[in-house]
């Protein structure tokens, strides 16, 4: 029986869709039996990032009212083995499906995969409500903003009045040479706002931009930081204990100052 | 305020709450109610599981303690408030507190108070009438309103309103007081524009010549 788990922030923008295809890739990739659920109805976008559009046949809303088996909506990824997307209707709105029809949806997905992974919408509303109804688990995302950790807390504190099993959190989108001057929150901050388990935390970096338009999630090729942070999120995800990235600018420079002793510190507490 | 409007704005607020308040007493203060008035309200607060208590005297919300004697002994929880509305004359309070060994102490309704034992989140709302101690934070986004004093064994970054109905002398204290808003009774107070500083050892807000002020605690 697999793990269904909701990919969530409140916020929009700071990268639950990108969060979903990669992490959802990288478990494939372990050799995992993956699914991805787009529950964006209206405003989809999973199918874009993970380069499948072009594929899409029928969608979500299409099987909960029953005009198309489960298994012909589900595209399967050419590239990676044992990974499937389940994508949204994009001409439809969030009310088409109602929460208990997602609680079935999940359950049936969850006979055949060991993962299933809802990316949420942005919002509390109906849309939220649906993409929650059948996890079980929740992975909720942020960027180190105030505003971003703000709807990450209303998020969390939704989350559990709804019974979902301890969510936990990737910071998304951080820029360590801010941290360093003390522009952006860094974990500490965040996290005492927040107080829930962290997950991951990725770097900002200009390759997602452009691994996202070209519909290749990172973990495909990437070697660059991102790439790796969310392979390790995979991993933990699987159960394995793996130390976070350092995030310190390892660059020419940067080894350079360490050399010379011109190591900057971050903030002092 | 008309008093259909009032019980318009009231049947919204306790929509919110979702049960918070049922079983609630509920005192009414403010202009004397028709008869007609008072069963509108009593037929509302019935629709949310809360009895209107009938119009008495200050006697009957003297709560007995059990078995100490007057300088202290915590009033029996379980018995405050049938304890209330039962003794009617007072001759009976007196009575009920001699055969238990202790003397009667006057809580006034006001000095109940709410125990939270978990950090309040952004978008949840406590309400109470009495004080509320939280153990944990209250988060920016998180409102906490009630009558009394307000404690917050934590960071409180909300908002914060004591002496909500009118109570000037409510307090507020937190283990790091940065709250969003104050709010003491009517009074209303942000921190000072441009000041960025955290507060460095627990505070205390209080209304002093018409003023919030805050100090640093010391019990």
């Amino acid at each position: 029986m697999g793990r269904v788990i909701v990919i969530t922030s409140g916020k929009g923008g700071v990268g639950k869709t990108t969060t979903t295809a990669n992490v959802g890739t990288a478990l494939a990739l372990m050799g995992r039996r993956v699914c991805l659920v787009d529950a964006d109805i209206g405003l989809r976008n999973l199918d874009v990032v993970m380069g499948l559009e072009n594929r899409i046949v029928y969608d979500l809303v299409e099987v909960v009212e029953g005009h198309a088996r489960l298994r012909n909506a589900l595209v399967k990824d050419k590239r990676v083995e044992n990974l499937a997307l389940l994508p949204a209707a994009q001409t439809r709105e969030k009310d088409a499906v109602t929460p208990e029809q997602m609680r079935a949806l999940c359950d049936e997905l969850r006979q055949e995969f060991d993962y299933v992974l809802i990316d949420s919408p942005a919002g509390i509303e109906h849309g939220f409500r649906n993409a929650v109804a059948g996890a079980d688990e929740a992975i909720v995302v942020t960027s180190p903003e105030v505003a971003a950790v703000r709807d990450a807390d209303r998020i969390i504190g939704i989350l559990e009045a709804h019974d979902v099993s301890e969510p936990r959190l990737v910071i998304n989108r951080v820029r360590p040479d801010m941290v360093r001057r003390g522009d952006m929150m860094d974990i500490d901050d965040i996290n005492e706002i927040l107080a829930i388990r962290l997950l991951g935390v990725v770097p900002d970096d200009e390759q997602i931009i452009v691994a996202t338009n070209r519909g290749e999630p990172v973990v495909l090729n990437g070697r660059n930081r991102a790439a790796q942070a969310y392979r390790n999120i995979a991993r933990r995800i699987e159960g394995e204990e793996v130390p976070f990235l350092s995030l310190e600018d390892n660059g020419f420079f940067g080894r350079l100052r360490s050399l010379v002793g011109m190591k900057r510190r971050g903030p002092d507490r | 305020m008309e008093l259909d409007e009032l019980l318009r704005e009231l049947r919204a607020r306790l929509q919110e709450s979702q049960g918070f308040f049922r079983g609630s007493p509920v005192y009414l203060e403010g202009r004397p109610l028709s008869p007609a008035e008072r069963r509108l309200v009593g037929e509302l607060m019935k629709e949310f599981g809360m009895e209107l208590s009938e119009p008495e005297g200050e006697e009957d919300v003297r709560v007995t303690s059990a078995g100490r004697g007057a300088s202290g002994g915590a009033p029996d929880p379980g018995r405050g408030r049938d304890e209330g509305r039962a003794q009617r004359p007072a001759a009976d309070a007196g009575s009920r507190a001699d055969s238990l060994g202790g003397a009667a102490v006057d809580v006034p309704p006001d000095d109940r108070t709410l125990l939270v034992r978990r950090t309040v989140r952004s978008g949840q709302r406590i309400f109470y009438a009495g004080n509320v101690v939280v153990l944990g934070d209250v988060n920016p986004g998180a409102e906490v309103t009630c009558t009394g004093d307000i404690v917050v064994m934590g960071r409180l970054r909300g908002v914060a309103h004591a002496g909500a109905g009118g109570n000037v002398g409510a307090r507020v204290m937190a283990f790091r007081l940065q709250p969003t808003q104050l709010r003491i009774a009517h009074y209303i107070s942000r921190a000072p524009d441009g000041v960025d500083e955290e507060p460095q050892w627990p505070e205390v807000a209080s209304v002093n010549d018409g003023v919030i002020e805050i100090q640093a605690f010391t019990p």
